[in-house]
């Protein structure tokens, strides 16, 4: 396999890009490693401990002081709370919607009104979940820095 | 809090200016004749204030979903039809003539009711849009 590695300008942003004829498990293992080094958490389903990559998270949500991380079309559970992951990943780009949610920004495509000064986010993956009021000021704030 | 305040004042003067429209239209229907004194600017104030009142009931310290939201609302509109009405027609004899005139100012609260909702729904689209553009540029900026 030839690895490239090519210069660019101070104003892009890094990136990685993989030329392959198919998306085999090899691809996989790669994609899974890149990820991994952008960060990963813990978490547990049917008993067996996975490391889920930050970037992969799009949302994390406690219900009845259990908390679980959900991922494109899997959830897991996690036995850290939830204002702990909101320390761990202010800096990774997600942001608390509601007294119970802390979302993944780069997995909303749009945000539309609810009822009762809420609004109803979109997720990449079809999902909606409902951003309260009062946290409003602090996703405008997050979007702007 | 604050934003509660200032969504529940927000609503408040959205009532009262569609309240004094409703007032007039039922008004023209169903007492054209009637005259009043300065005392009836009032009403509008008061009627809004009342018609407040069963907003608490779609507070919750959980966050409730789309449906149970709407369940709560129709239980708030029927509550300020009660209210209203009672306020109104307190001393009022029962009669036909009072009946329709109860019937006219129940749909004119469904209709406040309604208008209030769209208008913030509307008011809430335009933020929903600004968040939604925010949202693509630190998307952008953010893109690896």
């Amino acid at each position: 396999m030839d690895i490239r590695i090519v210069k660019i300008g101070e104003n892009s942003q890094d990136y990685i890009e993989i030329g392959c004829h198919k998306t085999d498990e090899n691809i996989n293992e790669i994609v899974s490693f890149i990820k991994s080094r952008q960060g990963a958490v813990e978490g547990t389903k049917n008993d067996r401990q996975y490391q889920l990559p930050v970037v992969d998270i799009f949302y994390i949500e406690s219900v009845d002081d259990r908390t679980f991380i959900y991922l494109e079309k899997d959830c897991y559970e996690s036995r850290k709370k939830l204002y702990e992951f909101e320390q761990v990943l202010a800096s990774r780009r997600f942001v608390r919607i509601s007294k119970a949610v802390i979302i993944n920004l780069m997995k909303i495509v749009s945000i539309s009104p609810a009822l009762n000064g809420r609004f109803l986010c979109k997720l990449t993956n079809g999902e909606e979940v409902i951003i309260s009021r009062k946290y409003v000021p602090d996703i405008k704030e997050r979007l702007k820095g | 809090m604050k934003d509660r305040i200032k969504e529940i004042a927000n609503s408040y003067f959205i009532s009262v200016t569609l309240i004094n429209a409703a007032i007039f239209a039922t008004g023209m229907i169903f007492r054209p004749e009637q005259t009043f004194g300065y005392d009836a600017y009032l009403s509008p104030l008061i009627l809004g204030f009342l018609t407040l009142i069963p907003t608490l009931i779609t507070y919750s310290s959980k966050e409730l979903t789309i449906r149970q939201l709407l369940f709560r609302k129709a239980i708030q509109l029927l509550l300020d039809i009660v209210i209203v009405i009672a306020v109104i027609f307190a001393e009022s004899e029962i009669n036909s003539e009072t009946v329709t005139a109860a019937i006219g100012v129940s749909v004119s609260i469904v209709i406040v009711f309604a208008a209030v909702h769209v208008i913030e729904w509307t008011l809430e689209r335009r933020t929903a849009k600004q968040l939604t553009e925010q949202l693509a540029e630190f998307q952008q900026r953010n893109s690896s």
